[in-house]
């Protein structure tokens, strides 16, 4: 029996270290096979794709770590996107376009974490079913009319040549990196951090313990829903017009990259440090994937097949924690 | 014989649940079958009742072996358990709970009015109103929940019908029917197998007894020999396992720290009082579901008295989970895997996870000053191996309950409330957790500690309070606290 064990141990742990090597080693394949990428414009584009997705993902993280999934993400990402051209066009002032934003974000949040936390529901079925009313709501308040301007700043915070100051780097690149930080030390330094983990690895026990789970629950999709509209924003400075679908990349490519990552869909285990090395990862293979020439709907092909080997791998890894 | 077991035996794992059960009861006969909570006589019933196949031997019917393949097959066969969880589904009225799962997928078997009538039946000759039919179970009193699922054996047709603790809700006009009804049911060859704590009640019905201890049958006896004296004696020889040593003698009298007051554990359950003192070990033992879990998720505050009160000597009453841990009360829930441990995290993790809010600043933490506290229980309690950073599942038993019982240390309670703490722990490390009470009495930290094995807590405590029908019966000290005594007081007797 032991030595049948063995190997299937050592398997998923090696990968769980390969992680954090993943990027680079995808980096300098990616470079070989497309020397382009090797300037500053090449890696900054890079690292904007990553930005906007890496700061969607967080709220995905976060879900997945406490047992739950955020189907809302989508939909939030629209919402923002959305609001933003229509306000500002509408004459309304940057800041306050933001407030609103964030205002709408926080109640999707709040209403997603206190039905999956009170009445029971999977998040999945909560979180799919408040997204769709976003999506809806947006589209009746503004009559389906969703073009609008954009301002300026927001344009260079996206654009690969932007710089911040006398920095080099987008506003959106460093942005990701303010809130990485922030959101790895929560993780590792908060109560709350902990508190996430805890209800992710036993509920029961959790409560137990004098963690209030519906109130992690609902800080957590509040988080989500607020990184999802971030996003949602960023967006709008790249793409130039507006659309409540725009986020729509955003459902698979936020679990891909959790789930590259390592972070465990049964929830407990994982953190945003792997979910960067994920993200990192899905944004090198689709630009690897994009360079030489592969279309659109074969990348969801290999994406997909990419996702299902790395479930199947990591699937063991619980088992195997299991049997200790 | 209608149904026996011989030389059979029965494992969970490594834990031998049943050594060698030989058990044998005749046609037209009512037979009971005693033991304390580990006797194995749970087992005998899941086997009986197709919940379990043995793993040596096997179950005879009329002589033949069978191997049961499910509760369906045994109900088939005749044999027929009412437990002594009152299983209903809520969702269906009661006369649906009556036949639930002798209809096929698509047909009746019979029609609803032939269903009706043989359910009411039923009901009236135990005494209850057949208009209960109509109701769903939630609406009906326990009582009332165990005449139902009497009554939902009694419309199938038995030939062996088990009542493991299925009488202990009934009051006694009812009980007296149900006896009445078995004497009558089983002349023409019927029989029924009796599983009752209530020794006096047993003996009203019964025509043999067989006795269980550790996994063993120690006899059958006729009636007239089961006196509770006989039965007590059988069941009580002493363990091969030799008992752990005590860790030094009884004490006595501190302070009260926390008292009950009239308290009633269940509706109906007779109120009682109880007073833990300062710096004493109160053990609570009882079978299984005679209180001893109700009392002390009582006293954790997870559980809300029927009637009465529980409250500090200072008069602050515990009115929920986390009133009760303001008061000073920590809870070390007894299902490690289910209530306690976080599987996915290390040993540091799990053992500081309560005391993490008050170790922080603004919501964040020193990692520093986490692991200082870590390291000092760890070390305080002997964790081994001695690495916060390990795996809590790569941890035994023993030791992961040790990082348990540190989560709540490191919040300094007054009183430290033990779910059965030590089952499935090896007798090493049960020894050495008894010093470890003893240590934190020493500081004046009270314990209550609930355990199903008497062994452990004449080991551990200074006192037992020893339940049955959901109340604290008697509480046992000094020389008073023998095994015989709390023997006794499990199954409803005095001591002589």
């Amino acid at each position: 029996m032991s030595t049948i064990a063995a190997p299937r141990i050592a398997l998923p742990q090696l990968l769980v270290r390969l992680v954090y090597v993943a990027p680079v080693a995808l980096f300098v394949v990616l470079v070989a096979v497309l020397p382009e990428v090797l300037s500053r414009t090449g890696v900054m584009s890079l690292l904007v794709l990553a930005a906007l997705l890496g700061i969607a993902a967080v709220g995905q993280t976060w879900a997945i770590l406490i047992g739950g999934i955020d189907l809302s993400i989508p939909a939030t990402i629209g919402m923002a996107n959305v609001l933003l051209t229509t306000l500002y066009s509408q004459g309304w002032g940057f800041p306050a376009a933001l407030a609103t934003i964030a205002a709408v974000a926080v109640a999707t949040g709040v209403v997603n974490g206190a039905l999956a936390s009170s009445l029971g529901l999977h998040p999945l079925v909560v979180t799919l079913g408040v997204g769709s009313v976003v999506t809806g709501a947006v589209l009746v308040a503004t009559g389906g009319n969703t073009g609008g301007s954009v301002p300026a700043a927001l344009t260079g915070a996206v654009s690969p040549v932007g710089t911040v100051g006398p920095l080099p780097v987008p506003f959106a690149v460093l942005a990701w990196v303010a809130v990485a930080a922030l959101v790895l030390w929560v993780e590792r330094r908060a109560v709350f951090g902990r508190h996430l983990y805890a209800v992710g690895a036993n509920t029961r026990a959790a409560r137990l313990a004098f963690v209030r789970p519906a109130r992690v629950q609902i800080t957590v999709y509040v988080v989500s829903a607020l990184c999802a509209a971030a996003t949602g924003v960023l967006l709008a400075g790249s793409s130039g017009g507006a659309s409540v679908g725009i986020g729509s990349t955003y459902l698979f490519s936020t679990i891909t990259a959790v789930v590259v990552g390592g972070t465990s869909l049964l929830g407990g285990a994982g953190s945003y440090a792997r979910t960067i090395a994920g993200v990192l990862v899905t944004t090198e293979f689709t630009t690897l994937l994009i360079g030489v020439g592969i279309g659109a709907t074969m990348q969801q092909v290999l994406l997909g097949l990419a996702i299902l080997v790395l479930i199947t791998v990591y699937g063991r890894d619980r088992h195997v924690a299991q049997r200790l | 014989m209608l149904v026996s077991l011989s030389g059979v035996q029965h494992r969970y794992g490594a834990t031998v649940a049943l050594a060698d059960c030989r058990l044998e009861v005749a046609p037209g006969e009512v037979h009971a079958l005693v033991g304390e909570n580990g006797s194995g006589k749970s087992t005998v019933v899941k086997l009986l009742s197709g919940i379990m196949r043995p793993t040596v031997g096997s179950v005879h019917v009329d002589g033949d072996a069978v191997a049961l393949r499910s509760p369906a097959h045994a109900q088939r066969l005749g044999i027929v358990t009412v437990f002594q969880e009152t299983l209903v589904a809520d969702e269906l009225t009661a006369l649906d709970n009556v036949f639930a799962g002798t209809d096929g997928l698509f047909r009746r078997r019979r029609g609803a009015a032939a269903e009706r009538t043989a359910a009411a039946d039923a009901l009236s000759r135990l005494g209850a109103d057949p208009g209960l039919l109509s109701l769903t179970p939630d609406h009906l009193s326990l009582a009332e929940r165990q005449v139902l699922t009497l009554a939902r054996a009694l419309v199938r047709p038995w030939r062996l019908l088990i009542l493991d603790e299925a009488t202990s809700a009934l009051d006694l006009a009812t009980r007296d029917r149900l006896f009445a009804l078995l004497k009558e049911q089983t002349t023409d060859g019927r029989s029924v197998l009796f599983v009752s704590h209530r020794m006096d009640e047993m003996r009203l019905i019964i025509d043999r007894a067989t006795v269980q201890r550790s996994g063993v049958t120690v006899g059958t006896v006729t009636s007239d020999e089961a006196t509770p004296a006989t039965l007590l004696a059988m069941m009580s020889g002493r363990s091969e396992q030799a008992a752990p040593a005590r860790s030094g003698p009884p004490r006595t009298g501190g302070d009260p720290f926390l008292r009950l007051r009239d308290v009633a554990l269940e509706p109906g359950a007779e109120p009682f009082d109880l007073t833990l003192r300062r710096g004493e070990i109160l053990g609570v033992a009882g079978l299984d579901g005679q209180g001893g879990s109700a009392l002390v998720e009582t006293v954790a505050g997870l559980r809300r008295p029927r009637a009465g009160r529980v409250e500090t000597a200072d008069g602050v009453a515990i009115t929920g989970h986390r009133s009760a841990f303001a008061a000073g009360v920590a809870y070390v829930p007894g299902k490690r895997q289910d209530e306690g441990l976080f599987p996915t995290l290390d040993v540091a993790d799990n053992l500081a996870m309560a005391i993490l809010p008050r170790l922080a600043r603004r919501g964040f933490f020193r990692r520093s000053r986490v692991l200082a506290t870590v390291r000092d229980q760890m070390e305080g309690l002997g964790v081994h191996p001695a690495d916060p950073r390990y795996p809590i599942t790569g941890l035994s038993g023993g030791n992961a309950q040790k990082v348990l019982v540190g989560r709540w240390l490191a919040t300094e309670p007054d009183l430290l409330v033990l779910n059965d703490p030590l089952r499935g722990v090896d007798l090493g490390t049960k020894v050495e957790f008894y010093a470890l009470l003893r240590r934190l009495t020493d500081d004046g930290t009270t314990v209550l500690m609930l355990s199903t094995e008497l062994e452990e807590l004449l080991a551990a405590c200074d006192r037992i309070a020893v339940c049955a029908d959901h109340r604290v019966a008697t509480v046992l000290d000094g020389s008073a606290m023998t095994h015989d005594a709390a023997l006794a007081a499990m199954f409803g007797q005095e001591v002589s």
